[in-house]
């Protein structure tokens, strides 16, 4: 009997051990609430979520409208200091402002670089995606590929020429960048350009005017194109005439007359854009009551209520959506650069609650007297800084009153440590718009990357480059007729001729601690002259600016990135 | 997804019947002679009845255990088998049956039980053939202090077991490291390299566990040993054996404790008249001549360590009951406690119950089932809360101003105009935030004996979890600042699902080959499935703030936007093959083999499989006759070396797959409307299809020695591990495009890195084990000491050479800093030389007075500028290590490390009659702790309340005197250059305090009197009379000592990840307790 047991359960044991009870295939789970990349894009919405999504970076918390606009953008010139609570506050943001960075002050610069590559990547996937569409679903219209193809060319661009902005030449990135070249070198600035304006042309030929996009006022627009190409072909056109022989620039052109051309097609475009308040026309928005009644244009297209205006060109579309730090599409701008605390009529202080950055100096505010010693050769007589319009737009002072919000009294400002004694105003936002909620970095003031403004600059500086004084002149009046309609002291008078340094002075004013001047006067060369020797008051009387002709022109590609790079990405010779 | 469970479940049903079927078949075939025996075991010292003797029949699980009088019945399958009788504290016997059906045996003390049975997983050895590295932890020992959470009680119990409660919050989390630091890898957030825990043969998680419950606890170390668990065991293997049900009379113990609980230890802070004196000395160096706190000295106090922290009671209640016939035996326990929390109004509650019955259906066939279910509620902030300076009512307890009032004359919380921190009372009385988990598993399993030495034994396990935490948000208001109100009402909820199963078959068998080789073999396959959900959802405006509106439907207003909703869910599946051999040579030369073949779904189709072999051999030379004869002395002693790989598949599941899915951050308001975004969708994760297991091998060289009878033992061990292919994120540069700050935040909980195989760590170190035990007269005792050294190295970190982490308010960059070649979690930061003198004052070049004597650079224009250019005589002089003439990040270098080298831990048990005392000692050594609370208490603006140690004692290189606007003298503080702390510096122009510097480094090390207890065992006599077993009443300490340099609140600090542990910002500390406590049985 004992054998009996050998013959049933060994043979059955056997059995059950060698066929388990699972095989590999089981294994091959799906994912739970998720697409894959395989199965995702099989139709005209999902392929828009990406296109969507490509745009969703240019809210990536601090990068585009902080770290961008403010701390590289506009700090490091000469019209703004740093600010905030004190020298210690935002260590790498000061160091900007004293041209002090080391390759330790890497975090806004990091943040730049790998949002850029990051939008980057997700227009390649739309692109990749759009290209192969009618492939996989032969109902995707023709329409749709081509309007968002060139939507997401512009997009291509415009995060590589920020790149070169700040960092000067840098890898392209045009198609998904496979696990073969994450190890890409940087390309030089003109070949970088030359791939974007590519982009932008082919952009061109497919976009909608800005009229036609309807209720979609955040999309790229055919004039948006247009603008950025415009500001290329200076940008360019600058390097050339400004770095002969300079290495870093190599390639580059004199292209003023294309500028101009394409600046021109964007400003004759005028059913689709115009100057706010050209004609004096008066607005109404949260700060109406400040200043008892409807408020001028210039004022007003720097408020929440002049987003997406007749000027804009393109913006970041900020919302505040109470959706919290990280997940937000609103702009953290306001709070950075509103004022801390505030007195009320009878003296005492409260907390505003913003954090006082980006704070004007007496550069600029001597810029609004056309009084800045180191700008000759200008077309204007020295005036009173408050004569011009802009100024109260631009630059607030103690004793000037702010709005808390509409439960609130106008109160005056008051400083706490503030090393210039000035606040910059045009990013301002009321009270309850981005603090009574709590929801601080949710300002649902929206970016402005490009204005018609802007654009009227390049045509007059591209115009007196091409030694065109009548279109120079129309431009720039144009510039100053709005600005002088927007007041009531007949300032700025119309020039009468328009020098190069006229169009200088005139950016300067008309953008100010807007991300133009620091980038403006690196192109023109006239960085060590306006900058070297300055000194920034929070650091003390004896603090001078040390800008170095062949490292500054650009920032450092983060020394994190050229490490991850394995030796691929070299920093110019001076930062490495 | 439901295709696959329907098939999996067919497929293991039809396998499962399939085999039950084979097997009734066989019961008709089965054949033998059994026998049943019966006796009595008596101890040989004193022939007095041993309850509780195991007796097992050789080579099988069949066994039972004496009863009270020493009383045993057993049927054996045949008359010539040996009967194992085993016994705590007694030298092994095996006796042969050889036809005897009456066998008393007296069994001789053994004092160092060397030949107990130990569990090693799928199976069990004696412990003196164990060839690699096993630590046991006896039962009883893990149950003198009272712990609401298993882990807990393993703290400073074995030699290579690193145990630290995250937060001293009642039912906080434990860190569990056995022999160093196994990975840095986080899965969802989560730090990984915890040892698994195998409770009754079935992966379950130890919340399920009472200690009271617990028979015996094995750690698994060495990869040789834990091998048998492959894929998962490469952080140890913590197995866990639960009571059974004894036949015989019905036994039942009840135990009740109740114990108080303290602060230990408070932060030394400035009271309210010294902070005023100390804001006075900062404004009259600021040139004022009005003061905030003109009259300091008539300040009222405010102790807000007082006012959050409170004497709590804790209680504890454990029931257990055991009996059973001779066929059926069951265990039933039931544990129950209640913490108070020594911060206000936290709370932490638990319950246990455990079911465990056996049924001998026939002598070839046992079965039976474990069920166990728990369910805790904890009510307090999250650990992440207590351990961050913004959130924490400790930090704001000690930072605040203490002149303010809690609260205002109206009623409500009161504000500070002054300082920047509110009191805590608000944060304190708000919280209405509670986690409640439910976990229940059951187990079931056969074991089948067909022929002698021939065991197949199938368990099939299922288990469940339920989390269900709330938050609740009333409404309120104390001002207009962000957290002073909130308008709306409203309710979080979250809740939680997983589930598993899992199904083991497994076939054992024992033979002698050629009279002198013993020979095991053991072979099985597992299979096991899992799946998680989560929901959780907010919904504002609740009808009203009562606690039966805190749901979903309760809401005012049905139409708001701001009800989110989110959820995610994931399963995974593995299966293994595991096999084992064990072979002894004349019982003296010892030899194993482990070995796993893993598959698992975590990984892609070519890469689901890992092999995960190992080995260890053993030589027992005190066998060997030229030492027995030799060496008197020597009672004991063995050589022993392990070879073995384990696993690691600590990745989110999937993450093979390039997933693609919707994320708010994806989105884009095209509209300009905060009410109409579109949706964004794009691919969140880089994949890496080639992602695999990871390896870890281990090797250990021990010899286990006993001395004078076994009095005293002593093992030594040697270890080294390190991985291969560590799991880890991979940064990638930043031109592929898949960066993200913060992947809880901006990636829809999905780390986008690539998962690579690159990393390694290494971690190498020494144990020993000392025990020690005698009898002194009636005085019995004995000593326990376990000491290891461990050292870790991130050998290699791949791409991400340099992984800097962790960060505190006020401090600029990261505190940590993991570097390829150094330790994991190394310090960072400035070093200071010395404070800066008036002997270091020179002239400059303009004519000033400044430090001169401390490094420069020379600009081209030929100025001079100093590295701290700012400083005065009471600043730090920081260390130019780079010596390029600037103060810089450069500069930085490792200036500590959170892990202790070594660790201790020391039992003591003395017996005299009817009194017993123990202690149990615990330390960590070598290890420096990152007290970033002293930002706080020496910042110097005045924000926060100062340390009463900088109040008294600074720099003050002149006499300081504060007169009001009259020229009257306010307060004088004289001159001071003697003393270590900075000078107060309200510019701040040298950044002391600013920067992280080995200023707020200091030494973690302590040792803790863990445990101290006094018990008295009523006499037998006494108790007979009112039917009592036993009646023991006790009373006793949870540290009630601490012997530290260190200043802060709690040398325990979290150590969780390993990348940010060891910063102190004052975290809830562990509390000290008294402890009165009875125990029953019946």
């Amino acid at each position: 009997m004992k054998y009996l047991n050998h013959i049933f359960i060994l043979p059955a044991l056997t059995v059950i051990l060698i066929t388990g009870c699972m095989e590999e295939e089981d294994l091959d789970l799906k994912p739970t609430a998720r697409g894959t990349t395989e199965t995702f894009y099989e139709s005209e919405e999902t392929i828009d979520a990406t296109v969507t999504a490509a745009y969703g970076e240019l809210c990536a918390r601090e990068v585009f409208d902080k770290d961008y606009y403010l701390v590289v953008g506009s700090i490091p010139a000469d019209d703004v200091e740093c600010g905030g609570e004190n020298i210690s506050d935002y260590p790498n943001a000061q160091h900007y402002d004293q041209l002090t960075h080391t390759l330790s002050d890497e975090t806004p610069l990091l943040e730049i670089y790998r949002y850029c590559y990051k939008g980057l990547r997700l227009c390649n996937t739309a692109l990749e995606r759009l290209a192969t569409a009618k492939d996989l679903n032969p109902d995707i219209s023709d329409n749709f590929i081509s309007r968002r193809t060139g939507e997401m060319k512009f997009l291509s661009a415009w995060y590589h020429f920020t790149l070169v902005q700040v960092f000067g030449g840098v890898p392209i990135a045009d198609e998904p960048v496979q696990p073969a070249d994450f190890f890409s070198g940087r390309k030089s600035i003109k070949e970088v350009f030359s791939s974007a304006e590519q982009n932008l042309k082919d952009a061109i030929g497919v976009l909608p005017e800005k009229k036609n996009l309807g209720a979609q006022v955040g999309r790229a627009t055919k004039g948006a194109a247009q603008a950025l190409l415009s500001r290329l072909l200076i940008y360019e056109s600058s390097y050339a005439k400004n770095y002969p022989g300079d290495k870093r620039f190599g390639g580059c052109q004199e292209r003023w007359q294309e500028a101009l051309d394409y600046a021109e097609a964007v400003i004759n475009s005028t059913d689709n854009y115009s100057l706010v308040g050209y004609n004096g026309e008066r607005y109404s928005s949260w700060r109406t009551g400040l200043y008892g009644g409807d408020i001028d244009g210039y004022r007003w297209l720097f408020t929440v209520n002049g987003d997406n205006s007749s000027e804009s060109i393109f913006e970041i579309q900020s919302v505040n959506d109470l959706l919290g730090w990280g997940s937000t599409r609103g702009n953290i701008m306001s709070v950075y650069q509103s004022v801390r605390e505030y007195k009320t009529r009878d003296g005492e202080s409260g907390d505003y609650g913003g954090w006082s950055f980006n704070c004007p100096t007496e550069h600029l505010i001597s810029a609004f007297a056309n009084s800045d010693p180191r700008e000759t050769n200008l077309h204007s007589q020295p005036c009173n800084e408050t004569d011009d319009p802009r100024f109260a737009t631009t630059v607030g002072r103690e004793g000037d009153s702010i709005l808390l919000g509409e439960d609130y009294e106008f109160v005056l400002m008051g400083f706490d440590n503030l090393p210039t004694g000035t606040i910059g105003r045009k990013f301002e936002c009321g009270w309850d718009e981005f603090w009574g909620n709590g929801d601080i970095w949710a300002g649902p003031y929206n970016v402005r990357l490009i204005r018609l403004a802007e654009i009227y600059l390049i045509a007059a500086e591209a115009a007196v480059m091409v030694n065109n004084q009548s279109k120079a002149l129309t431009y720039i009046n144009a510039i100053r007729t709005r600005a002088r309609n927007c007041g009531t002291t007949g300032y700025p008078e119309d020039l009468t001729a328009v020098s190069f340094e006229d169009v200088v002075h005139e950016r300067r004013l008309e953008l100010a601690c807007e991300p133009h001047r620091y980038f403006d006067l690196v192109r023109w060369g006239l960085a060590e002259a306006f900058l070297d020797g300055v000194n920034v008051a929070a650091m003390g009387p004896d603090f001078r600016i040390d800008f170095e002709p062949g490292k500054h022109e650009f920032f450092p590609i983060p020394l994190t990135e050229v490490q991850l790079s394995k030796g691929a990405l070299v920093n110019y010779e001076p930062w490495q | 997804m439901k295709q696959f469970n329907r098939k999996w479940l067919s497929h293991l049903l039809m396998k499962g019947i399939f085999a039950l079927l084979i097997f009734t078949f066989c019961n008709f075939a089965l054949w033998s002679q059994e026998i049943t025996v019966t006796g009595t075991v008596i101890a040989a010292l004193d022939n007095a009845p041993l309850q509780g003797v195991n007796i097992i029949v050789k080579g099988t699980l069949t066994g039972t255990v004496t009863d009270l009088n020493g009383k045993y019945e057993i049927t054996a399958p045949s008359a010539d088998a040996v009967l194992v009788f085993s016994y705590l504290g007694y030298l092994l016997e095996e006796i042969d049956i050889a036809n005897r059906t009456q066998i008393d045996i007296s069994m001789i003390e053994h004092l160092e039980a060397l030949d107990e049975i130990v569990v090693i997983g799928y199976g069990v050895q004696r412990k003196s053939d164990l060839t690699g590295s096993v630590a046991s932890v006896s039962a009883e020992e893990l149950q003198k202090i009272p712990y609401s959470r298993f882990e807990n009680a393993l703290q400073g119990k074995a030699a290579g077991v690193h145990v630290t409660q995250n937060t001293g919050a009642p039912g906080s989390n434990v860190t569990v490291r056995v022999r160093g630091i196994s990975t840095i890898t986080t899965v969802d957030g989560i730090p990984q390299g915890e040892p698994i825990w195998i409770v009754d043969g079935i992966e379950t998680s130890p919340d399920l566990v009472n200690v009271n419950d617990v028979e015996s606890v094995e750690i698994l170390k060495d990869a040789s040993a834990a091998a048998i668990y492959g894929a998962n065991a490469g952080s140890g293997v913590v197995l866990i054996t639960t009571k059974k049900g004894k036949s015989g009379k019905p036994e039942a113990s009840i135990k009740y404790e109740r114990s108080i609980q303290t602060i230990p230890n408070r932060v030394d802070i400035a009271t309210a008249s010294e902070m005023g004196r100390m804001y006075t000395e900062m404004e009259a160096i600021q040139g004022r001549d009005e003061f905030t706190f003109h009259n300091y000295n008539s300040l009222t106090n405010y102790d807000y360590q007082d006012l959050i922290f409170r004497n709590a009671i804790v209680d504890n209640l454990d029931f257990n009951v055991s009996g059973g016939s001779e066929r059926l035996t069951a265990y039933l326990g039931l544990g129950y406690v209640n913490q108070d929390g020594i911060l206000e109004n936290t709370n932490y509650k638990k319950l246990n119950i455990r079911l465990n019955s056996d049924y001998k259906a026939a002598d070839w066939l046992k079965i039976g089932e474990t069920m166990a279910f728990t369910k805790s509620n904890n009510f307090g902030f999250e650990q992440w809360q207590y351990m961050n300076e913004y959130e924490s009512p400790i930090t704001n307890a000690i930072s605040v101003l203490p002149y303010i009032p809690p609260y205002a004359a109206d009623g409500n919380w009161n504000r500070d105009s002054v300082g920047e921190a509110n009191p805590p009372m608000s944060r304190i009385e708000l919280l209405n935030k509670e986690f409640k988990e439910h976990e229940g598993r059951g187990t079931f399993y056969v074991i089948i004996e067909p022929l002698k030495n021939l065991t197949f034994e199938s368990r099939i396990s299922g288990g469940v979890e339920f989390k269900d935490d709330y938050q609740f948000y009333p409404t309120y208001n104390f001002g207009p600042a962000a957290g002073e109100f909130n308008n709306i009402p409203k309710i979080f909820r979250r809740m939680e699902q997983n589930f598993d199963y899992n199904w083991e078959n497994i076939i054992s068998y024992n033979t002698v080959l050629l009279d002198n080789i013993n020979l095991g073999v053991m072979g099985g396959y597992g299979v096991g499935q899992s799946k998680y959900q989560q929901m959780s959802g907010t919904r504002q405006y609740l009808i009203s703030e009562a606690p039966e509106q805190w749901y979903f439907d309760s809401s005012s207003d049905d139409t708001t936007l701001t009800q989110l909703v989110d959820g995610r869910g994931s399963e995974s599946a593995s299966y293994a093959y595991v096999g084992r051999i064990n072979i002894d040579y004349k019982g003296k030369y010892l030899f194993q083999s482990n070995f796993r073949r893993d598959y698992s779904s975590k990984f892609g189709p070519n890469n689901r499989v890992g092999n995960f072999p190992s080995f260890s051999v053993g030589w027992k030379f005190s066998e060997e006759e030229f030492i027995r004869n030799n060496l008197n002395f020597l009672s004991f002693g063995k050589l022993r070396y392990g070879w073995g790989k384990t696993g690691n598949s600590a990745i989110r599941d999937y993450a093979y797959y390039a997933t693609v899915s919707y994320q708010t951050h994806f989105s884009y308001s095209f509209l300009n409307s905060s009410s109409s975004s579109s949706s964004g969708a794009a691919p969140d994760v880089l994949a890496n299809k080639g992602v695999h297991w990871e390896d870890i091998v281990s090797q250990n060289y021990g010899a286990d020695l006993a001395f004078l009878g076994n009095k005293l033992s002593l093992t030594v061990e040697r270890f080294e591990r390190s991985n291969k292919g560590m799991l880890v994120p991979t940064t990638i540069p930043g031109y592929a495009g898949w960066t993200v700050r913060d992947p809880s935040q901006e990636s829809g909980n999905v780390d986008p890195r690539p998962i690579d195989n690159i990393g390694k760590i290494t971690n190498k170190g020494w144990e020993l084990t000392v025990g020690w035990k005698d009898s002194f007269g009636k005085l019995k005792y004995s000593v326990d000491i376990n000491y290891t050294y461990v050292k870790n190295m991130a050998t290699d970190l791949g791409p991400d050479s340099v992984r800097n982490t962790g960060g505190a308010r006020g401090l600029a960059g990261y505190i940590c800093r993991t570097e390829t070649g150094e330790e994991v979690g190394n310090f960072y930061g400035f070093q200071i030389e010395r404070m800066f003198q008036e002997s270091d004052l020179g002239v400059n070049e303009d004519g000033d007075t400044v430090i001169t004597n401390q490094p420069y650079t020379v600009r081209p224009n030929g100025d001079f500028v100093y590295a701290q250019r700012d400083a005065q005589p009471g600043d730090f002089k920081f260390i130019d290590t780079d010596n390029n003439g600037r103060i810089a990040n450069d500069d930085k270098v490792v200036i500590g490390n959170p892990f202790p080298n070594h660790l201790l831990g020391v039992s003591m048990n003395f017996e005299y009659g009817m009194f017993d005392l123990s202690m149990f000692w615990q330390g960590v050594f070598g290890n420096e702790i990152f007290n970033a609370t002293k930002y706080y208490l020496y910042n110097n603006n005045g924000g926060f309340n100062w340390s009463a140690d900088y109040v008294n004692d600074h720099y003050r290189g002149k006499e300081i005197v504060a007169r009001d606007v009259d020229g009257n003298v306010i307060a004088t503080f004289p001159e001071n250059k003697d003393s270590e702390n900075p000078r107060l510096d309200p510019e701040n122009d040298n950044d002391n305090f600013g920067r992280i510097s080995d200023f707020y480094i200091e030494d973690g090390s302590y040792l803790r009197l863990k445990n101290i207890q006094l018990g008295i065992s009523l006499p037998q006599t006494w108790l007979r009379k009112v039917a009592l077993n036993d009646l023991r009443i006790y009373v006793g300490a949870v540290n009630l000592l601490t012997f530290t340099k260190y200043s802060g609140m709690d040398p325990e600090i979290y150590q969780e990840d390993p990348l940010t542990a060891g910063i102190d910002k004052a975290s809830y500390p562990q509390p000290r307790s008294f402890i009165i406590g009875t125990r029953i049985k019946l």
